[in-house]
C-alpha cells in the first residue's frame, strides 16, 4: 500500500461539485476525483479551509468507534479499473490484527483519517501524474487543468460494499 | 418523561439556503421547529426522499459500525438548552445502554432510517409551540412564518413522491 496525502480541494462552481486531488508522499504519483458538494463541504471543514474544522456526524462516527473501544486508525483508497473507493480503518482493542476496514466514500474516509492525524493509503493501480501540483505551479494552472478538464480524467468513487453507499 | 416526535416535513428557501424541520408530538398538539445547516439539511432531505437520490452514504457508515458494534439505536432524543436544541442517540449493546451526543438532524435521520423512536424532554418540549394557523408577520414566532412560505420542493425533487405539502396542508 502507498501512503498519501491530500494535495488539494479545489470547487467546480459550474456544477456544484469539487476536484479532490490525492498525491504520494513521495509527489510523484498523483490522482484526483469528483465529489459532490456535500462531501466537498465536510472535507473542507476538517482542512481548515472553512473556518469551523468540527463535522458533527464525523464526531458521531468517532464516538461510535470510542464505544467499540476502538478509535480511527486510518484510511484506505483502492485503485480500482471502474474506479476509487474507500475504507475507513478501525483498530478495536484487540489491535491492529483484528483492524476493521468499513467500506465509505473515499472523500468521507480521507476526511475521518485527516480529522484524528492517521495515514491514508492508496493500493491497487499504479498512481499517475494526472493532476497538476497545485502547491508548488499558480493558482491559475490549476484552475486551467480544471476548466480543460472532462468527467473521464477523474477516477470515478465507486460504491462501497454496502449499497446505501453511492 | 419523554414524547414521541414525528416530522412533519423539511422545508428550504433555495435563496438563503436556509433549511428548518418540522416535528410534531404524537398528540399533534405541539410543534417543534428547528432551523438547520445546509449540509444537514441535504442528508436529512435524502432520507426523507425529497431528492432525486434516496442515499445518504455517511449514514450508511454509521449504521454498518452499529452493526459490526451489535449495537441497537434504541431512541433518537432531542433535548433542550436555553440556547436551542441538542441531541443524543440511545444504544444497546451487550445488555447496556449508552448515549452518544450527535447534531439534531442526524438524530431525526438516524431515527427514520432505523424506525426508531425519535423522542423529546420536556426541556425540548420548551422549545415547541401549540400548532396551529400561522399568525401575521410580526405576530406570530417568525420560524413558523418563514416555514409557512418555503416548500420541501427546493431540495430537488423526490425520487419517489414524498415530497409535497406539510401534511397538515394537505
Amino acid at each position: 500500500m502507498t501512503p498519501v496525502r491530500v494535495r488539494g480541494l479545489h470547487g467546480v462552481p459550474r456544477d456544484a461539485e469539487a476536484v479532490l486531488v490525492v498525491e504520494t508522499l513521495a509527489g510523484d504519483g498523483r490522482f484526483a476525483f469528483r465529489i459532490p458538494a456535500g462531501e466537498a463541504a465536510r472535507v473542507a471543514r476538517v482542512l481548515g479551509m472553512a473556518g469551523c474544522r468540527r463535522v458533527p456526524v464525523y464526531d458521531l462516527i468517532g464516538a461510535l468507534a470510542a464505544s467499540l473501544g476502538g478509535r480511527v486508525s486510518g484510511a484506505v483508497l483502492e485503485m480500482r479499473p471502474g474506479g476509487v473507493a474507500g475504507r475507513v480503518r478501525i483498530v478495536p482493542p484487540g489491535g491492529e490484527d483484528h483492524a476493521l476496514e468499513i467500506p465509505c466514500r473515499p472523500a468521507d474516509a480521507i476526511a475521518l483519517a485527516l480529522r484524528v492525524g492517521a495515514p491514508i493509503h492508496a493500493t491497487g493501480a499504479a498512481l499517475g501524474p494526472s493532476a497538476p501540483d497545485s502547491s508548488r505551479c499558480e493558482g491559475a494552472r490549476v484552475a486551467e487543468w480544471l476548466d480543460r478538464v472532462r468527467p473521464g480524467d477523474f477516477v470515478t468513487p465507486i460504491r462501497g460494499g454496502d449499497s446505501e453507499n453511492a | 418523561m419523554l414524547s414521541p416526535l414525528v416530522v412533519v416535513t423539511l422545508a428550504r428557501e433555495a435563496e438563503t439556503d436556509r433549511a428548518g424541520i418540522v416535528l410534531r408530538t404524537a398528540e399533534q398538539d405541539l410543534e417543534l421547529v428547528l432551523m438547520i445547516p445546509p449540509a444537514e439539511a441535504a442528508r436529512l432531505a435524502q432520507v426523507l426522499g425529497l431528492t432525486p437520490c434516496a442515499c445518504a452514504p455517511l449514514y450508511g457508515l454509521v449504521e454498518e459500525l452499529l452493526t459490526r458494534a451489535d449495537a441497537k439505536l434504541e431512541q433518537a432524543i432531542l433535548d433542550g438548552q436555553p440556547e436551542g436544541i441538542t441531541a443524543r442517540l440511545r444504544l444497546s449493546r451487550e445488555g447496556r445502554a449508552e448515549e452518544l451526543a450527535c447534531h439534531p438532524a442526524d438524530a431525526v435521520a438516524l431515527a427514520l432510517r432505523r424506525y426508531a423512536p425519535l423522542m423529546a424532554t420536556p426541556a425540548a418540549l420548551a422549545h415547541a409551540h401549540p400548532v396551529g394557523p400561522v399568525g401575521p408577520v410580526g405576530e406570530d414566532e417568525p420560524l413558523r412564518v418563514w416555514l409557512s412560505r418555503v416548500t420541501p420542493d427546493d431540495f430537488g425533487g423526490p425520487g419517489d413522491g414524498l415530497a409535497g405539502p406539510r401534511s397538515d396542508q394537505s
